[in-house]
Order: structure tokens, then sequence, then C-alpha cells
């Protein structure tokens, strides 16, 4: 059923990182995925597997569930690998048959490139498991305020953005009710070839898309009524303020890229 | 922890029956009339019509939902077509009868809610809030189902709009004998209307019996987040200051007489 349908992922512990401000985390999740394409050899990727394992580990998030975020990636990453390992020139060639052929740069290129994926896929999972969506709009806001400077209008944007993530389960229970209801007058969602199909979508589509509009009408209505007139002035009840330990995060990140870059031009 | 929203329900509705299942927000009523027409399966028990599982294999639960008209609540949320005539037939349509018939029924139910041929042709996203539903309650009725279930088909109408909607059923059930289940937790609509009351109180059926007789454990609705009509808890008040009352009524009208009566008994026993 659409009302069983996840969005957001977050996951609800007090932790360390959890309580981190949202621009500290959208930062350290941009930076560790720079220094995963910085890595080039086997230290660089054991450095950002243990500063994985250390984030999770203050973050309280089950490895179970970390897991779980990369089950979509599973094809992505199995055709990634085999199309590294099958069309990576080079030396020594290890196995050839017919045109396929696999060499050392191939399966190091391959095992890297899986690395690279898994990391990169847990990394941003764990910014979603520890901030809920509307802290994360926030700090995108805050975060990108220099962006008006090119009359991007970065405030619209994200009240349009948490506006749209809490109407999503709104829309899907009413989805769901609508659904019934047509099916209580004898509708069919499965029946017939394609063409039959789209069509009986009809009766859901169009009250759905009115109640979306009537919501949308009512919401803009209530937000004028309470003075609502844009980001112009506007003062958060929780202003976000970076406090002692997103400096330390931020150090601790820092010290991390530094260390990704020395292994690199090093070893 | 498993919790169940309905358990050890045992329900029978037989036909012509006018019901009202009653129940405060979130104790499970209109998950249990979603079983009613196959919408929704329990997990274990069986709903029976006419003596057939309705989850048994090859059941047609297209046809039941043809016979157990199910109205959810706020139905005018469910209009689509462009006018008014074309959305009352899809559910004739759906059960796959010929032009005419379907057109029979169509201007048969909106008859039957009280619109008359001018609206036919109209938007239904024109009308009033009480019309569009009588316009969706009109979907329901063209499928000419024998037995109605309506989930608080009053709410959020004025008092006459209100009238008028159980006027209509009222007449549904005595003229064409239809089984009318009403949900709601309008304590007076209720009274005035049906002849048997289910009381849903945490997924189970707390009371099962005639108005006068449910209305009687006051106490204990209110215990369940439920009233009584309020011309009983007069009735009661009335009785504790002394005056010679039946303290079952249950309508405004059975009020007056009561009233009349014990003030009559009264006048006689000071002369």
């Amino acid at each position: 059923m659409l009302k069983d349908m996840t969005l957001g992922q977050f996951y609800p512990v007090d932790s360390v990182i959890h309580r981190l401000d949202p621009r500290t985390k959208l930062s350290a999740t941009m930076l560790y995925i720079i220094s995963l394409f910085i890595a080039n050899n086997i230290y660089c990727y054991v450095a950002a597997f243990l500063f994985l394992v250390f984030c999770t580990a203050m973050s309280r998030v089950p490895w179970k569930y970390m897991a779980k975020g990369l089950k979509p990636i599973f094809y992505l990453m199995a055709l990634s690998v085999i199309f590294n390992l099958f069309l990576t020139g080079g030396e020594p060639v290890l196995f050839q048959w017919s045109i396929f052929r696999i060499t050392g740069p191939g399966v190091r290129q391959a095992f890297f490139m899986a690395l690279r994926l898994v990391f990169l896929v847990m990394g941003s999972a764990l910014m979603t498991y520890t901030t809920t969506p509307t802290s994360l709009t926030d700090g995108m806001e805050k975060g990108l305020r220099f962006l008006k400077v090119f009359k991007v209008p970065v405030h619209e944007i994200a009240m349009m953005m948490s506006i749209a993530l809490r109407f999503i389960p709104i829309l899907a229970e009413e989805a769901d009710k609508i659904q019934k209801a047509q099916m209580a007058r004898g509708a069919s969602f499965e029946e017939g070839n394609i063409i039959q199909r789209a069509k009986s979508m009809i009766p859901l589509l169009v009250p759905l898309f009115i109640s979306a509009f009537r919501r949308a009408t009512d919401l803009a209505m209530a937000m004028e009524a309470r003075c609502y007139h844009g980001g112009e002035g506007r003062t958060k009840m929780v202003p976000l303020r970076y406090v002692h330990r997103d400096y330390l995060a931020y150090l601790i990140l820092f010290g991390y890229l530094a260390l990704i870059i020395a292994l690199r031009i090093i070893l | 922890m498993e919790t169940h929203v309905l358990k050890d329900v045992n329900l029978t509705i037989e036909k012509g029956e006018f019901i009202g299942i009653i129940g405060h927000t979130g104790s499970g009523k209109s998950t249990l009339i979603q079983h009613l027409n196959g919408l929704l399966q329990a997990t274990s028990g069986q709903v029976l019509y006419d003596g057939v599982d309705i989850f048994s294999e090859g059941y047609d639960r297209r046809a039941l939902r043809g016979n157990v008209g199910l109205v959810f609540q706020y139905p005018e949320h469910q209009l689509f077509e462009a006018d008014v005539f074309t959305d009352v037939c899809f559910g004739p349509k759906n059960q796959h009868l010929s032009e005419e018939e379907i057109k029979d029924r169509a201007r048969e139910a909106l008859n039957m809610v009280g619109l008359s041929p001018d609206f036919d042709k109209r938007s239904p996203f024109e009308l009033s809030g009480g019309q569009k539903r009588r316009v969706a309650i009109a979907g329901v009725l063209a499928m000419k189902p024998s037995y109605l279930i309506l989930d608080e088909p009053t709410a959020g109408l004025d008092p006459g709009g209100r009238d008028e909607i159980l006027g209509v059923l009222k007449q549904l059930h005595e003229e064409q004998g239809t089984s009318v289940i009403l949900v709601s937790h309008s304590m007076e609509d209720v009274a005035n209307y049906v002849s048997r009351i289910v009381v849903v109180n945490d997924g189970q059926i707390f009371l099962d019996d005639v108005p006068r007789k449910v209305f009687a454990h006051y106490k204990e609705l209110e215990a369940c987040g439920l009233s009584a009509p309020q011309v009983t808890y007069i009735a009661h008040a009335l009785r504790e200051r002394g005056m010679e009352i039946d303290e079952n009524i249950t309508t405004i009208s059975e009020a007056k007489e009561a009233i009349l009566k014990a003030l009559r008994s009264k006048g006689s026993h000071s002369c």
C-alpha cells in the first residue's frame, strides 16, 4: 500500500552525531565524498573505512540498519564491478576467454570502485539516518545563504522543500483513501491492459490533484494569515548555531581530509 | 508487541435493519466497516455475506461491493468526472450494466438525494459542500446496494444538510428496504433514526442493543469517551430533582411526551 511507503529514514536515537548542526553534517558528507574521489590506494580506503566506522559508532545507528541502505544499489554496484573488471586494459592479463579479459589493474579498479560506492552510499545514508528532513532543509537554507548574492531564492526553495516533504505522507494517505473509495464503487486498479490500467488511474488522480490544490491554497491562506511574507527579516524559533561539538567535528573532518591527501601523495 | 485494531468481533447484520455504529475516534469503527465489503482482510476470522466467506477462492468481491455499498467519510473528495451525471454513472458502469440501465439508475439515485436534472450537466466541483456530498452518496446509491454503510455522512454539514441526508437514508430504508449502517459519533443523529446501536470501544464490541437500552449505560459510555443524547441527561437530572419521569428517553419527541406526562400526573396529584 502507498501508506506504508517510507521516505527519509531518520533513525531516532540520541547521539553526538544526531545533535550536530545539520550544516556540519552536510559539509561532512560533501567532504567525505570528495575524500573518496581523492583516494587512490588501499591505505586511503582503509582510512576512509575507519572514519566511517568511527562516525557510525558515534551515531549509535545499528550496523544492520546501515547495511540495509546498501540494498537498493546492489545492481548498480554489480554492474560497475563487472564493467571495471572486464573493460580495464593493462598488464598483467590474468584471464582471457574470447573477448573477455581480466587484468591486474582491472581487478584493482573493480575492487576500489565497489569500495568507493559502498562508502559513498553508507556515508550519505548516515547523514539521512541522523538528520530529520526538516533540519536538513534548515541546514541547506542557512548553509547556502551565500547564493543569495547570485539572486538564488534560497529561502523559498528551502520552504518549498520542507512543505513538499511534509505533504508526502499526507498525500499518500489521501491516495490510499481515494483508492479505497473508488474500489467501493467497483473500480479495479489491477485489471486489463496497460491503456485500461492507465485509464483506471483517472478516478484516483483527479481527486488527488484536486485535494492537493485545495490543501495548497488552504496552507497558503494559513501562512498569510500568520503574516508570512517570504524569508526577508524572518527569524527562527530555534536558530542554527554552531557550538563546541561542531567546531570539534570540523577539526576532525579536516584532519581526516589532510590524512587522505597525505596518504595519496606519500604512498 | 502486537496490537489488535479489532478483536473478538462477532456481528450479524440482518436485511432491512437500520443500525448505528458508534465509538470515539480511533476505536476501530472505520476499520470495522472496511471489512464488510472486503476492502480490508482480517488477519484472522471470517466475513460472511449470505453465508459465504467473502475471501473464499473465486468470490466476486466486485459484485459484493455493489451489494454492500460503502460511503466513506467526506465522500465528496472522491468526485472526479466533468459533470454530476457522469460521476454518478461510474459505480453502475463498473457493474457492467447496459447503457440504459446505467442512466436510469443514475437519474433515480440523483432524484433520491434531491438533485433535479438541472444539476446533471454541472461540474461537481462548483456545487456547495452539501450538494457535493449528496452527489457522492448518489454515486453509491446508483449501484443499488442492499446494504448501505455510511461513515460519518453528516460530518461538517450544517443542521439543514444533516437532516436532509439522514432523511434520504430514512426514506431509502423505509421505501426500498435497504439495510442502512450509519457510523457516527453524534448520539442525536443515531438516536433519532436507528433501531439498533453497536458501540465499538478499543476494537471490541462493547454494547449491541436497541438505543434506549444502550443509552441506559450512559455512565459506561462516558468511560469510552462517548455520551448519551442530551435529552437522556436532562431526564436523569429531572429525576434527581424528584420528577417522576421515564429516564430511558432518547429523542426530543419522546422527551416532550415524557415530560408532559410527568407534569400531568404531578398536577393530578396536587389537585
